[in-house]
């Protein structure tokens, strides 16, 4: 498999499927070590290089890990990288790193792992939609597999050892991937954010750098990872994002009763932008394909389903776009294909903006 | 409650800072807090202030550095790391460690999954002292069945040890 293969498929972390909104995606990753050899950032390069072909082979003879496939990061372009960054794959840090680094993905994308990434390994699961604790059962099976396999760095007091004492402990990091356009409209999603920050957990936007978050879409994570077991973390995480939902729920029935000439606007405006701009950033694309992924889930624009958003919103990443059109793109040609890509897809779906 | 930093503005954030091992609690207002890197966002910037804001290099003493046997850290770098460099490093710098993960977990002892290894060895380990203090108590009968137990446990463990040879 090469990564242009990918390209064929939706991407595991958006669904497929009808979705009832809200909660986009669910993800668990567990951070693992191997006794005795040093950390990633410590080992010589030589050591990486190693230790990354032994956790390759031990990883490609895990049993759930079904049709494996190696990614070298020493022979991938940075286009394939932002592929694979873009798919929810691998992190900004793994796709920084050259040879003694790597990916290791099932074929369905479900699940992967990174081989030396800040850890020996980050192992992973996603699947769309609210279903965390089926996702932390799915990574689980693979961590006991491998156990039998790898001699972990792990210490009775305080549990896996890793990289970063932020993550000691069970080195479980649960986040919920949410769209959150109600509370954006009314004024308060930061005031929701940061009531998640007090309670433990930690809140970032899905797409866009720092705290620019485009198009309402935030990533909520526990932070905690020390003196709590696993389903007690994961089951903290579910009751306050089942919280944040009924917020969200409240929201939009609030906008759809008071502002509702304002919705309507707003994603009339969506629609028409989409089916008409000649030029579209990544982030306009993202914010305005979340005004229209309002209207669905609002139920004010038919003629679109919500899986066909998703696909709009992950062939339009620069990665993604670059790829399809098989060169590299400045910037500005970038922004030019983008609106080019979706107002042909706005026209397939009927949208003309007339 | 005014900034501890700047003295000036409404302290808004709340840290517990750490220097030379002794937890430190800190009010600081917005402006410091993004001065020196803080991003209410991001779990990890919580980390690098944590260690980041500890003793200016120039006053550690280069001799008197704790150094990792077996990855040589040295406790500058893991200060300006804020990362570990084996596994080892968590005994040498657990003094430094103690006070840090207690601020980032609010516990310093893990509950949760286990290596199937580990948690046999724990069960054994457990077992040896419940005998112990039954030898102690001259409860001969409870100890002799724990013994059986035990041997049970061992037989496991070294089963165990042999099945994960084999691979
Ligand atoms: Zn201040
Ligand atoms: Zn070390």
């Amino acid at each position: 498999m090469i990564v242009d293969e990918l390209l064929k498929k939706p991407g595991a972390w958006l669904s497929r499927d009808d979705e009832p909104g809200i909660i986009l995606s669910s993800r668990v990753r567990l951070a693992r070590n191997v006794r005795g050899v040093p950390f990633p950032a410590q080992a010589r390069a030589d050591e990486r290089i190693r230790s990354c072909a032994t956790l390759r082979d031990a990883c490609n003879s895990v049993p759930s890990l079904v049709h494996p496939f190696f990614f070298d990061m020493g022979s991938l372009d940075p286009l394939d990288k932002a592929i694979l960054k873009e798919r929810r794959l691998i992190s900004r840090e793994l796709a920084e790193k050259g040879e003694g680094s790597g990916l290791i993905v099932a074929e369905n994308e479900n699940t992967a792992i990174m081989i030396n990434e800040e850890d020996h390994l980050r192992l992973q699961a996603i699947s769309p939609g609210a279903d965390i604790l089926s996702v932390w059962k799915r990574v689980d099976a693979v961590d006991t597999e491998l156990e039998s396999k790898i001699d972990y760095a792990f210490s009775p007091r305080l549990g896996y050892l890793t990289s970063c004492p932020s993550n000691v402990g069970t080195g479980l990091r649960a986040s919920v991937m949410l769209h959150l356009p109600g509370l954006h409209l009314q004024g308060e999603a930061e005031a929701v954010v940061r009531g998640l920050g007090k309670i433990g957990l930690a809140v970032r936007g899905l797409f866009g750098e720092g705290s620019q978050a485009f198009g309402s879409m935030f990533q909520v994570s526990n932070q905690v990872t020390l003196g709590q077991d696993e389903e007690s973390i994961i089951k903290h995480l579910v009751t306050v994002i089942e919280e944040v939902v009924g917020h969200e729920r409240n929201a939009r029935m609030r906008l759809l009763e008071n502002r509702r000439a304002i919705v309507m606007d707003k994603v009339a405006r969506a629609v028409g932008i989409l089916a008409k701009a000649r030029m579209l950033s990544s982030g306009e694309a993202v914010e305005l394909l979340s005004m229209l992924r309002m209207g669905v889930e609002f139920g004010v624009v038919t003629g679109v389903r919500l899986p066909e958003i998703n696909e709009i919103m992950l062939t339009t990443q620069p990665g993604h776009l670059q790829k399809t059109e098989k060169q590299t793109l400045g910037p500005m040609e970038r922004d030019e294909v983008r609106a080019e890509i979706v107002r042909r897809r706005m026209s397939d779906l009927g949208f003309t903006g007339d | 409650m005014k900034c501890e930093v700047c003295n000036s503005a409404e302290a808004s954030v709340h840290f517990k800072q750490v220097v030379d091992g002794v937890v430190r609690e800190l009010y600081v207002c917005q402006g410091c807090a993004a001065k020196n890197g803080f991003d209410v966002q991001s779990p990890m910037a919580l980390t690098d202030f944590l260690f980041g804001m500890g003793v200016p290099e120039n006053q550690l003493d280069p001799s008197s550095e704790k150094t990792c046997p077996s990855c040589n850290m040295t406790l500058g770098q893991f200060r300006k790391l804020s990362r570990l460099g084996c596994a080892r490093c968590y005994e040498t710098f657990s003094e430094q460690l103690e006070p840090v993960l207690h601020a980032m977990h609010r516990s310093t002892k893990h509950v949760g999954k286990m290596p199937a290894g580990e948690k046999l060895t724990s069960e054994i380990v457990a077992m040896q002292r419940a005998m112990e203090k039954a030898v102690s108590c001259e409860d001969f009968e409870e100890a002799a069945k724990l013994r059986d137990v035990l041997h049970t446990l061992k037989a496991d463990s070294v089963q165990g040890n042999e099945g994960g040879n084999d691979q």
